[in-house]
């Protein structure tokens, strides 16, 4: 004899789901994670030799306490700049797509997988900051220097690709082309040790 | 009335799979705004330092603080807390590395903070060896297409 199945009461459980709906919209927190990424130096073994850099190619940027840049000039002094310079001073600085130039950074050729025979700026940024440095501003100036190097690559992938965006080039093993771009035109910055100087705080 | 709650379902395991908790943040972190930011390579491997003027002033002061582990900590706490975060972390990749090494930081910081804390945090962070960072921050549309 067949015995007829109870139904099971559902009408509660579009409350209960809807509850727990509500939970989740509350605690949720879709990432929008966006920045600049860095890759920080690892510090230096104990006795090492510090490498020996020409002063043509370091080109000094240096923020002070009152967040006003300096950067040097050709002949080594140093000159105010206005975030606005920045990009187009460190674009003319890093700059490889160019004859020998006594006055800016060496040129070394490298052999890169996928561009052969190029040459690679041995220019430095070397980033410098006051303790009181607000944020804000190392970070327009990090923003400009990844802006200049952008460029620098995209002209680089568009003259030799033909695309004017370097991260639009292949990214895969056999053929990564973007890589070859990043090496051509290295994100050559360098940190040095906050100091007290240029300011009185 | 059954497909009501079919419909609701569904809702809730979007929204279940979609979520990653919200943050307790005690810091107040106004990330500062940039034309060149990117999005994270691989957001999962990677783990959150903030670093702001506390909300609660009354009880922690008006000065720049840094919070980990939901809690505010001094730069002493750094280290432990990326021994920690890659000890979750660490798992096999496909090319044999541990994920763990590839662990990127994420600085969320206030744009007033001085320079000097944040060297401080980054001086810890080189200590313990996590040299990947990420510097937080919101994209300045407006100007991006101003200078285009």
């Amino acid at each position: 004899m067949a015995r007829k199945t109870p139904g099971l009461n559902t009408s509660s459980m579009a409350d209960i789901s809807f509850l727990l709906l509500a939970f989740f919209l509350m605690v949720s927190d879709i990432k929008t994670d966006k920045g600049i990424a860095r890759v920080l130096p690892p510090i230096p073994k104990e006795n090492a030799e510090k490498p020996e850099i020409h002063q043509r190619n370091i080109f000094t940027v240096l923020v002070n306490a009152d967040d006003r840049i300096l950067t040097t000039t050709t002949t080594g002094g140093l000159e105010p700049c206005s975030i606005d310079q920045l990009k187009d001073r460190v674009k003319k600085f890093l700059n490889s797509n160019r004859g020998e130039n006594p006055l800016l950074p060496e040129l070394e050729p490298t052999d890169i997988e996928g561009l052969g025979r190029i040459n690679v700026s041995k220019g430095v940024i070397s980033l410098q900051c006051h303790n009181s440095t607000s944020y804000d501003k190392y970070f327009q100036v990090q923003n400009e220097l990844t802006a200049a190097i952008t460029e620098l690559r995209n002209e680089l992938s568009s003259n030799r690709f033909g695309r004017s965006n370097y991260m639009d080039l292949p990214n895969v093993k056999e053929n990564n082309l973007r890589k070859a771009v990043e090496k051509a035109v290295p994100m050559a910055i360098s940190e040095a040790k906050p100091s007290n100087m240029g300011g009185t705080n | 009335m059954g497909s009501m709650s079919d419909i609701i379902f569904m809702l809730l395991f979007f929204f279940m799979v979609i979520t990653s908790m919200r943050e307790n943040t005690l810091v107040a972190t106004n990330v500062p705004m940039g034309t060149e930011v990117a999005k994270l390579d691989d957001p999962s491997n990677s783990c959150t330092v903030y670093i702001g003027i506390p909300e609660d002033k009354q009880k922690f002061g008006s000065n720049p603080r840094i919070q980990v582990n939901d809690q505010l900590s001094k730069k002493d706490d750094i280290i432990p807390f990326i021994e920690m975060q890659r000890s979750q972390h660490s798992r096999l990749m496909e090319d044999g590395s541990n994920a763990a090494d590839q662990l990127t930081t994420i600085i969320k910081s206030d744009k007033t903070v001085p320079m000097g804390l944040i060297n401080e945090v980054k001086q810890e962070l080189r200590q313990a060896g996590a040299l990947r960072i990420f510097y937080n921050a919101a994209e300045d549309a407006k100007r991006k297409q101003q200078q285009q």
